[in-house]
């Protein structure tokens, strides 16, 4: 619970011929977390993918290519499930079959859209020659003339006649430049040429028309619009085609990608020329289950061998209660445990939610968010939100509790002398009697001073927590005297904090001078001494100043306190100022009032679950995890998946 | 419990400048925390850590008020 699964180093060795048939074994059992091998020697070569590879990743391509023009909702179930042999069966079949259809229709699209690109730019030519108000076959065609039609940006007149007289030039303006046709005698072509250039000359390719332009834009519009709607057509064609194969598709991708990967599997293992060895580890409670069934399914053929050796560095196998799972991802967002070290998920199961609520504590509130936490997991599927959304929903619950210990309803007091039912109903009703009669465990804006110490102390409880996981820690991998030195020295230093504290509260509820001596403050010198002289032999002298590090941690669990009194503070406000506009001023005043309420406390809940689950998570990240979490591990990805989309018979 | 008005004075100011200065502190790590997740989405766990250490100062405004205010 506390620490992830134990895991056992194996290796895998058989007959090469074999691994065929163990990739299919492996893949089934999915438990062994392989690790690559890279150094290649004389003897020993990273293997060669099995020979269907290169057939299977050709189809895996076009499936995914088809798939690729449809978005598929992560948690889409599937209407159909395909068995594994039937896929098998017609895999070139179906791939081809499916191919034809989709690439007949791509290719007619791909042909539509030149044909569009292609009648766009013919528009592009034809508005401009409008302008010119020459037809299209006069522009072209001579035998002894040469024609330049394009944009210029000035009047190239004046330095084309120092040339030739015999020229014809036709201009107008269009868009801030000009167009101009110009007719040269041939001879003259390439100097006028040269002359155009520094008009900056940009040539405009005459269509190839029959009719007059208007004619033609009128027939090009009308084409456009059809091949438009053609290509509508075969795009709904398309989608409709995919949705109705969408099982057979996805069947497809899956089936595909666990045959490629299993006739992958050789590219990770080491081969001599008769024989392969695979070396990973697996979870050391399915060892036995692990060997015996290698054995059974190839005869004794392939063996499966626990081996011990240097080279130990097993991948993290996160293991935790079901409802400790959700918070797994929090665990992770910050890092993977390495092996060696505490799983903190457990913890942060139980003072997650409790930190939450701790904050946000109104029954109103809780509910609220509850209610959507709830909605929200029926609508998004995918692995990751489910677990955010457990973790909301639990942090709800806490908020909702925590709302009853506050005697808190959307900011109003439920129960006490000013229990919000004596405002609805009058002191004299028997439901405000009832509600007044009761007291809320603690009421936050009274209490403040109390909670404020009771927060410091939940946070001294839960960094020691933290560094007794940071002693166990370190014994594991660098021994007592580490664990002692760069640890215990600091549980040591958080005791006295603890104690001096104590002290300062003694005094203020005394009445006595802050620093007056007591008990407290008598008790707390040892720890500090023994704290001291651990760090200055285990971590040097420049280390003593991170008690202020670790003073300031201390205090900073009083956020649970203060953003808790901001949200009932908004509260309390939106509450008065709804109340203020609803009695004097009839209906306005209570159409108004309820629009205040609602906006008021919806942003309140907003900022109501964004607060407290960022400073929660803080006080879990910062706090908490830097007293014994390095992370760094790797995760336990075995070899093998669970199919969603076929199954084998 | 009577609070003087300068002593709420007080200690709202030692909230609120305690607020700015946490706020300036933040907006060079944030920014380079979101720039480093960017390139790292598996930043977001440090990069938050970073970018809310120096929040703490406001908790520390947030004592000093409680004192003023209450003890």
């Amino acid at each position: 619970m506390f620490e992830p699964v134990k895991m056992t180093k194996v290796s895998v060795v058989g007959p090469k011929e074999y691994l065929d048939e163990v990739s299919g074994i492996l893949y089934r059992l999915n438990s062994l977390h392989i690790e690559d091998y890279r150094e290649e020697d004389e003897y020993f070569r990273i293997g060669e993918p099995l020979e269907r590879a290169s057939r299977l990743s050709r189809f895996l391509v076009s499936v995914r290519s088809i798939l690729s023009q449809t978005k598929v909702d992560s948690a889409y179930q599937p209407r159909r499930i395909f068995s594994v042999k039937e896929l098998d069966a017609q895999l070139e079949s179906k791939v081809s079959e499916l191919e034809r259809n989709i690439n007949e229709r791509l290719n007619r699209i791909k042909e539509i859209e030149e044909k569009l690109r292609k009648m766009g730019e013919e528009r592009k030519n034809i508005i401009p020659l409008m302008s010119l108000k020459i037809p299209p076959d006069l522009l072209k065609g001579y035998k002894h003339l040469k024609v330049f039609v394009g944009f210029v940006r000035d009047n190239p007149f004046e330095r084309i006649v120092e040339i030739t007289k015999d020229f014809e030039i036709f201009i107008s303006e269009y868009n801030s430049e000009y167009v101009c046709a110009i007719f040269v005698k041939s001879e003259f072509g390439d100097e006028v040429f040269r002359i155009l250039q520094e008009f900056a000359f940009r040539e405009i390719t005459v269509p190839e028309i029959e009719v007059g332009y208007r004619e033609r834009l009128k027939e090009i519009d009308e084409e456009e619009n059809e091949l438009k709607r053609e290509l509508e057509e075969l795009r709904e064609e398309i989608r409709r085609f995919e949705e109705e194969n969408l099982d057979l598709l996805l069947a497809l991708e899956e089936h595909l990608s666990i045959e490629l990967e299993k006739s992958e599997l050789p590219l990770r293992a080491a081969t001599s020329e008769y024989a392969f060895v695979l070396v990973g580890y697996i979870p050391e409670g399915s060892y036995d289950d692990f060997v015996s069934s290698i054995r059974e399914k190839t005869n004794g053929k392939v063996v499966a061998l626990r081996i011990n050796d240097k080279d130990w560095n097993p991948p993290t196998f996160l293991k935790n209660p079901a409802i400790a799972k959700p918070f797994e991802l929090l665990t992770k967002t910050y890092a993977v445990p390495k092996y060696t070290e505490v799983d903190p998920t457990i913890i942060m199961t139980i003072f997650f939610p409790l930190f939450f609520g701790f904050m946000l504590g109104d029954i109103g509130y809780g509910a609220v968010v509850l209610a959507l936490g709830l909605y929200l997991s029926t609508k998004f599927k995918t692995e990751g939100w489910q677990a955010l959304l457990k973790v909301l929903n639990y942090s709800a619950i806490s908020t909702i509790v925590f709302g009853f210990i506050y005697g808190e309803f959307f900011g109003f007091e439920l129960f006490g002398h000013e229990t919000m039912f004596a405002s609805i109903f009058g002191h004299e009703n028997s439901i405000a009697e009832f509600f007044s009669s009761l007291r809320p465990l603690s009421n936050r804006l009274h209490d403040a001073p109390k909670l404020l110490v009771l927060t410091i102390a939940i946070g001294i409880l839960h960094m020691g927590m933290g560094y007794v996981f940071g002693i166990r820690n370190v014994i594991r991998e660098h021994g007592l005297r580490h664990a002692i030195e760069e640890k215990l020295n600091w549980l040591m230093a958080l005791v006295s904090i603890a104690l001096i504290i104590t002290g300062f509260i003694i005094n203020n509820v005394s009445g006595k001078p802050v620093f007056a001596i007591n008990a407290a403050y008598i008790l707390s010198i040892p720890f500090i001494i023994l704290w001291a002289a651990l760090t200055i032999i285990g971590e040097g002298p420049m280390f003593l100043i991170e008690y202020l590090t670790l003073l300031s941690n201390t205090i900073s669990y009083a956020r649970l306190l203060a953003v808790g009194l901001a949200s009932v503070g908004f509260a309390v406000a939106f509450n008065y100022m709804a109340f203020q506009m609803l009695w004097p001023s009839g209906i306005v005043g209570v159409i108004a009032a309820i629009i205040v309420f609602i906006i008021g406390h919806f942003i309140n809940i907003l900022l109501g679950i964004l607060d407290p689950g960022l400073q929660s998570l803080r006080l879990h990240y910062v706090e908490f995890f830097v007293k014994f979490f390095e992370g760094g591990g790797r995760l336990y990805s075995p070899f093998g998946r669970r199919r969603r989309y076929t199954k084998e018979d | 419990m009577p609070v003087e008005g300068m002593v709420a004075v007080g200690a709202g100011l030692a909230v609120g400048l305690a607020g700015i200065g946490a706020g300036l502190g933040e907006q060079g790590i944030g920014a380079a925390a979101v720039g480093a997740m960017a390139e790292d989405p598996e930043f977001f766990g440090r990069g938050l850590l970073m970018t809310v250490i120096p929040e703490t100062i406001v908790i520390f405004g947030l004592v000093v008020s409680f004192l003023l205010m209450f003890m």
